[in-house]
């Protein structure tokens, strides 16, 4: 199981959108859940729209919240992709094998439920489990980082606590020398690597958050990052240009 | 036919109703889920790690206003949850009798539930209720996870991997953890708990200091420090320790009366050597 976390707390405003690139990570199998972070509840978020259009586009969910809810949520998003991820599976498989259309684990017959949702507990623990934390190191957002560092620690106990593999990268954007991220932490399940994430920081202004996405997937598929500054497709994703 | 008396309150899966039916029990709790697989995961550690007074009488689909929900009934447990106890006292402490008698019986029903193998998981006040002899028992097995599998559900407050004291791994440890804190709250501990959790440099040993700024816990402070930091295997050696560290304090005057009664016998015996040397 594959997911990728960004945290933001505005508009992006370079390369692809961001729903683009999230239904691409969709179409390979990725999760993209988003968190928006605002410095207090009752102000809403600009970029709201965005950010669920982008959710939506990634088969995630998305939510805005303070810093102080970040890790709660960031573990929230995780467990409940997981579950829900097995659980559609479960209720196709249903589906086929009783052949019918409208069948789920909430259509069995409440004897018959017991066993099957003891599989999928079982299941949802024992998934492989690959997590990525994109994150907007855009200026304002710096005052944040000490929650996120706190949240991303917090997540990493969880996904130890697990039986099955599970890793969990970080990266932010944008990164430096005209990068468009930075990793931070490649894949680990040690919590000592964490202790240096978000310091390389580049000062520059954009937020790159579509193009983020689309080189955080090759970091899934063992490719490493593409060093391109911006990829090639980010043109023709906006298609402006075509003649 | 089942007839609703009251709410009892919410949990992460659902509501809890106290209603009355036919050939069951005169009182029985009642949840009503709002997603099946959750509620009957639920469903499943309460029948292999409930027991006694704590079990699954049955369970159905109800169909409420054209919409199919899941439920399940089980015993109710008479009581006040600790929760609200705590809130109640004003951030006074329960008193040493009081706390004796919690701690122990709570530890004996997380002795039996890890006889079983398995552990509670979101081990809070909320879910523990306390009956009209005193005694604590627990409630809502939403969070109950075999041991050495991730933990399921907890709070914040009194889950070790938010205090950086260990890991979310279900073992007996992660339970006394939360046992712990809560004996602090039961101390009057409750507010300084939260603004030490609020800090962002939140660490186990803050969590440590604070055992000793309740006078009520002084007794019992050794036992919860190692609590805190998982040092107890199991709940038997816990149990002795709470035992001999809650035992009634019946010598109190003499222990704080002997440093004056010395002071006293002195006084006497220089008057008296005085006395023979004057005269």
């Amino acid at each position: 199981m594959r997911q990728i976390i960004v945290i933001t707390d505005g508009y992006s405003n370079e390369g692809v959108s961001p729903s683009a690139a999230a239904a691409q990570a969709y179409a390979r199998g990725i999760v993209v859940n988003v968190i928006g972070v605002v410095d207090r509840e009752t102000e809403g978020m600009r970029g709201e729209r965005e950010i669920e259009s982008m959710a939506r586009a990634g088969g995630g969910i998305h939510r805005v919240v303070t810093p102080s809810k970040l890790a709660y949520t960031m573990q929230m998003m995780t467990r409940h992709t997981v579950v829900a991820t097995i659980q559609q599976v479960v209720n196709q498989e249903l589906r086929a094998i009783m052949n019918d259309s409208q069948a789920s684990v909430a259509a069995l017959p409440p004897a018959k439920r017991a066993e099957v949702v003891r599989a999928v507990d079982e299941w949802t623990e024992m998934t492989p489990l690959k997590v990525a934390l994109l994150i907007d190191a855009s200026a304002s957002m710096r005052n944040k980082f000490d929650a996120v560092r706190d949240a991303a620690h917090d997540l990493l106990i969880s996904l130890q606590a697990r039986k099955g593999p599970s890793e969990l990268a970080v990266l932010h954007y944008p990164g430096n020398s005209s990068k468009v991220v930075e990793i931070d932490v490649e894949w680990t399940s040690e919590l000592a690597k964490l202790e240096k994430i978000l310091y390389k920081l580049n000062v520059k202004g954009t937020t790159p958050t579509g193009p983020a996405i689309l080189q955080t997937i090759s970091c899934f598929e063992g490719t490493g990052l593409l060093q391109t500054a911006y990829p090639a497709e980010t043109e023709s994703a906006w298609g402006d240009y075509v003649v | 036919m089942i007839t609703v008396v009251r709410s009892l309150g919410e949990g992460a899966n659902g509501c809890v109703y106290l209603v009355r039916i036919p050939d069951k029990p005169s009182h029985c709790a009642l949840k009503l889920g709002n997603d099946s697989f959750a509620l009957q995961s639920e469903m499943n550690a309460l029948e292999a790690a409930g027991g006694g007074d704590t079990a699954l009488l049955f369970s159905d689909d109800a169909v409420i206003g054209g919409i199919t929900v899941p439920f399940y009934v089980m015993n109710f447990i008479p009581g006040i949850s600790l929760g609200k106890l705590i809130a109640e006292s004003n951030s006074a402490p329960l008193s040493r009798e009081q706390i004796s008698l919690i701690g122990e019986s709570l530890l004996m029903r997380l002795q039996a539930l890890h006889g079983k193998g398995w552990a509670f998981g979101d081990l809070k006040p909320d879910n523990v209720v306390i009956g009209d002899n005193g005694h604590a028992q627990l409630v809502d097995f939403g969070g109950a996870t075999v041991f050495g599998e991730s933990v399921k559900q907890m709070t914040e407050l009194y889950d070790r991997g938010f205090w950086k004291a260990g890991t979310r791994r279900s073992e007996a440890t992660y339970d006394l953890f939360a046992f712990a804190v809560i004996i602090m709250e039961c101390g009057g501990l409750g507010a300084k708990l939260r603004s030490a959790a609020a800090s962002p440099k939140r660490k186990l040993s803050a969590l440590q200091e604070l055992v000793h700024e309740s006078k009520t816990l002084i007794s019992a402070a050794f036992v919860l420090k190692r609590l805190l930091c998982s040092e107890y295997a199991s709940v038997d050696e816990v149990l002795r320790d709470w035992k001999a560290a809650m035992k009634p304090q019946r010598f109190t005057f003499a222990k704080q009366a002997l440093p004056l009664l010395w002071f006293a016998g002195a006084c006497v015996s220089f008057a008296f050597v005085l006395w023979r040397t004057t005269s």
